[in-house]
């Protein structure tokens, strides 16, 4: 008794002390959150740079909707869809407004002569074209610019530029005041808007896509017309929505079923209350060795550490069966005497099984990627909390004494050791079939990882074929951009200027930039130059003279940045321009401020010479969002596979250290073969395979260990099948039933564990010791 | 007290003739439009339609216009086609997919955004009042020999003031485009209605 008070009070001391110093941490520390896939790859400087350019130059493109009307009732029928919108508080209707001309000529004519445009350019040593160029913008119907310039600038070379520039930026036509488009002979009217939901407001999502939706469907049917829709906020509400259904269905079903099978097996909810404290204490040690070891902790890291839940229960359910079962098989088989076992009894293996899981995750600990060291400091340090609390506190607990097995399940864990004493008797048969067949399916359909991040994605049929519609409309859908960072504005516009010089090497390409409109204080100095020069020589006064009018060169001022963002343009520029910072936790200076801006190449692939010029450049990249993700879970899978190799090595080391090599081999094989099974199951229904049903190998792997361990240790003894039963069932409960999640990565992974836990099941007591031991016990 | 009669009369009848001056200027308004309506719906619906025109731009710079003159061709469900022959050439074609132009000096380009304009002016030359009502408002010409489109498109609005369109007989004769420079655009046309387009110039505009 005095003993077990030590021991107590130790659990009570050091639990404490671990509550306070998370608690500290927690409270606290300075960590914080991250939800950023990419944020957690090992990148270089000049990636890390550029993935904060990203997120800096398209972070509102999150909270934009396009919409796009047709049909012969699309003018009042945008004109009603405004209405409606507009009276939508969260909903900001974006105008389709350029500053006014005179606005655009009042802030370029001071800078007048710093502006060529490409025909003007080539133009410059030539004054009988000159003139006829001059002339031919007198004579245009279409360019207001000639009209407010020619005053002050009367070679019209402002004019012409401004006109070609503004032109380029253009991607829409407009009719009867409305922005429009012309696609394969259908004109397609479009609004713009900005939704003003907060940070990750699901259920603002949610309300917003169902007010939004019932809009579109009223002015669809009220106009006859076709409405295209496009923006995240309609896959996050569906997403979040179908997440919602999801785990309140399969969470009250999984817990109805927990909650039946413990009621039903030991008559009592106890059982459940302790795993939930166990639980909820495994999870704070988890929490705590993440905010003792990083600063921020990554979402995934969470979803990742779901492994946790599944073996702190198999813990428990030993615990539970050991203890309990004690009294009811001396009540129940009084022929086998007086088998009490020991708390130390079930501790040796948890603690073996524990410490072989450890050394599995210790491997992903040293990983490069910053995720999985998380999720193996996550998991390590609540495997340690739950094994104290299930070895040191679960056994005092008076609670538990009262807490019978129903005879029931000791006669059904009978009937499952009689069945897996039959299968150990055929061991090697059913090892041989299923070396082969496995070696069979692998050579027929070699494991295919595909990391794709759109097949993830669960958004319904209807909602993609609207994305792909608009794209087409907005002749988007191949769209690239380039984007490039750079420490200065001036060297950033320099950068510009020198890929748009590469890129037009290929002149398939459609470039559109604010390389015009902004253009840097270096080729506005060079365009002077070629102005004072023709100038100089006589090369505009023809033309000029024609009008009656004369064209001093004014003296060089530059037109900067800053300028440009003071003016009523900077919306224009904002808009393919920013400042970041690399470091946002950082106070902002001149040293850590980046600027970045994008350049869109349009649909046209990208000739080698390019793809090949833009990989050599490591101030910018092609910006491919879906393509970096994607790469990166292929990272991550890759990763994860080595590690999970790694693990089971180092799970056979510590087999065979322990059961020697007979029995290490024994011990290793269902492990082996449940993994592979599982996987080759999943291939099987889902296809291809992902990251997440390898994440779901790391659940299987440390559930194997477990059962292995109890099986080598004890044998096939009745009270091991039977606490190995009631784990797998709710691990399958929990977890399994995530089969049927439509949401392809929650698929992936209760799949994968749903066949991984049938096979170990199965195929654990295969790796039992003294099959004649067992029976006595 | 009698006094403060005297003022509440003097309110009241400054009120009232006021208000009277007001509904007669705005009922004023509202009859020239309607004058001016009609005399636009007098205008011959012209679908289909080729003609010279000679185009005359008052910049307030200059002292004399800059004249160019040239051939118009349009049908009204392909588009317009404007041709100026001197005192250079170029092409201005507008089509459903949008504007493009061609000069002496340059190869054809697409002009994004600049459309609106040449559409008003096809809308304008084929008589097509049913698109007109839809993006203007309409009065008398100052002079009282044209009729004066007012843009209610914002963005219009801001690259011109008005558009005049003198009609002789039930022909359109000219088209007189002002900005709020103080720059004018004086446009004759001599049209003549068609039933089909040269096959050269309706493979233009597809």
């Amino acid at each position: 008794m005095r003993n077990y008070s030590k021991g107590l009070i130790a659990y009570f001391v050091q639990l404490a002390l671990v509550l306070l110093l998370g608690s500290y941490f927690l409270i606290m520390g300075e960590w914080t959150i991250q939800s950023n896939l990419l944020s957690l790859l090992p990148d270089s400087q000049n990636e890390i740079v550029l993935n904060k350019a990203e997120q800096a130059l398209f972070k509102d493109k999150e909270q934009q909707v396009i919409i796009a009307l047709s049909g012969e009732q699309a003018v009042p029928a945008y004109q009603y869809l405004q209405r409606q919108l507009s009276a939508l508080p969260e909903v900001k209707i974006n105008k389709f407004q350029l500053p006014s001309l005179t606005e655009i000529t009042d802030f370029y004519l001071p800078y007048k002569d710093n502006f060529l445009s490409e025909r003007y350019l080539t133009s410059i040593n030539d004054p009988e074209v000159m003139t006829q160029l001059i002339t031919s913008q007198l004579i245009q119907l279409n360019n207001p610019f000639v009209s407010r310039t020619l005053a002050q600038a009367p070679r019209l070379n402002l004019a012409d530029y401004l006109n070609t520039e503004l032109s380029q930026l253009n991607t829409a036509e407009v009719v009867q005041g409305i922005p429009s488009v012309f696609v394969e002979n259908n004109r397609y009217f479009i609004s713009q808007l900005s939704l003003n939901i907060a940070g990750f407001s699901l259920k603002k999502s949610q309300q917003t896509n169902k007010l939004l939706l019932a809009i579109f469907q009223e002015v669809e049917s009220k106009y006859a017309v076709g409405v295209i829709y496009s923006g995240v906020v309609f896959h996050t509400a569906f997403a979040s929505e179908q997440a919602e259904f999801e785990i309140s269905t399969f969470g009250v079903l999984s817990l109805i079923g927990v909650i039946f099978l413990i009621v039903s097996v030991f008559r009592s909810l106890k059982p459940l209350i302790l795993s939930s404290v166990t639980l909820s204490i495994a999870l704070f040690y988890g929490l705590t060795g993440i905010v003792l070891f990083f600063d921020e902790l990554h979402l995934l890291t969470l979803v990742f550490a779901v492994t946790l839940i599944g073996i702190v229960i198999d813990y428990c359910f030993h615990r539970f069966v050991c203890d309990e079962n004690t009294h009811s098989e001396s009540s129940l088989n009084s022929a086998s005497g007086n088998n009490y076992i020991k708390p130390s009894v079930i501790n040796k293996p948890l603690f073996l099984g524990f410490l072989t899981t450890v050394l599995g995750y210790v491997g992903l600990f040293y990983s490069p990627l910053m995720l999985l060291s998380q999720v193996a400091v996550f998991m390590i340090f609540g495997l340690f909390g739950g094994l104290l609390t299930v070895t040191m506190l679960l056994p005092h607990v008076k609670w538990l004494s009262h807490v019978k097995v129903m005879p029931w399940p000791l006669v059904l864990a009978r009937k499952i050791q009689q069945g897996n004493r039959y299968l150990v008797g055929i061991r090697k048969l059913i090892y041989f079939v299923l070396i082969i067949a496995s070696l069979s399916f692998l050579l027929i359909a070699p494991l295919n990882f595909n990391d794709d991040v759109r097949l993830l994605n669960s958004s319904p049929q209807s909602l993609l074929e609207h994305e792909v519609r608009m794209a087409k409309v907005l002749n988007y859908q191949n769209n690239q951009r380039i984007v490039i960072t750079a420490g200065t504005i001036e060297k950033l516009l320099q950068r510009q200027e020198q890929v748009i010089e590469q890129l037009k090497q290929q002149p398939s390409l459609t470039i559109k930039s604010i390389a015009g409109l902004l253009p840097s204080k270096q080729q506005q100095q060079l365009h002077y130059q070629k102005i004072t020069h023709a100038s100089k020589h006589g090369v505009f006064n023809q033309g000029v003279a024609n009008i009656g009018l004369v064209d001093s060169v004014s003296e060089f001022k530059a037109l900067s940045y800053q300028d440009i963002n003071a003016s009523e343009l900077n919306s224009l520029v904002t808009l393919y321009v920013t400042a970041f910072l690399i470091d946002e936790n950082q106070p902002s200076d001149s040293n850590t401020e980046q600027f970045a801006l994008w350049v869109d190449v349009g649909s046209v692939q990208l000739s080698e010479d390019n793809l090949l010029w833009l990989t050599q450049q490591s101030d910018m990249r092609l910006f491919d969002k879906a393509g970096q993700v994607s790469r990166s879970l292929t990272t991550y899978r890759q990763s994860l596979f080595y590690l999970l190799v790694g693990a089971f090595f180092l799970v056979f080391l510590v087999l065979l250290a322990k059961y020697g090599v007979k029995q290490g081999i024994a011990g290793l094989l269902p492990i082996v073969l449940s993994a592979m099974l599982s996987l080759l199951f999943s291939q099987y229904f889902l296809g291809q395979l992902n990251i997440f049903n390898l994440l779901a190998l790391l659940l299987i792997l440390a559930l194997a260990i477990d059962y292995v361990i109890f099986y080598q240790e004890h044998g096939l003894a009745p009270r091991t099948c039977l606490a190995i039963l009631l784990s797998a069932i709710s691990s399958a409960l929990v977890f399994g039933m995530l089969a049927f999640s439509l949401t392809p990565a929650v698929q992936s992974f209760g799949l994968t564990v749903m066949f991984g836990i049938i096979a170990i099941f199965i195929l654990a007591p295969l790796s039992s010791r003294q099959i004649n031991a067992d029976i006595k016990t | 007290m009698q006094s403060l009669a005297g003022v509440l009369k003097f309110f009241i009848i400054a009120i009232a003739m006021t208000s009277a001056e007001v509904i007669a200027v705005t009922d004023a308004q509202k009859k020239d439009a309607q004058f001016a309506f009609s005399q636009l719906k007098q205008l011959t619906s012209l679908p289909l339609a080729q003609g010279t025109f000679e185009q005359r731009k008052y910049f307030t710079i200059l002292k004399q216009p800059i004249v160019s003159t040239g051939d118009i061709y349009f049908d009204q469900k392909l588009g317009l086609l404007w041709q100026t022959n001197y005192p250079m050439s170029s092409v201005i074609r507008l089509k459903e997919s949008g504007l493009f132009i061609k000069d002496a000096v340059s190869p054809e380009r697409e002009v994004k955004g600049a459309g609106e304009i040449t559409q008003v002016l096809m809308d304008a030359l084929s008589g097509n009042v049913g698109a007109l009502e839809k993006g203007f408002s309409f009065q008398t010409s100052i002079n009282g020999s044209c009729i004066s489109l007012i843009p209610k498109d914002e963005l219009l609005a801001r690259i011109m003031k008005t558009i005049d369109l003198c009609i002789n007989g039930n022909k359109l004769d000219k088209i007189v485009l002002f900005e709020h420079s103080g720059n004018r655009t004086e446009i004759d046309v001599n049209l003549l209605a068609l039933t089909k387009l040269p096959e050269a110039i309706s493979a233009q505009l597809q």
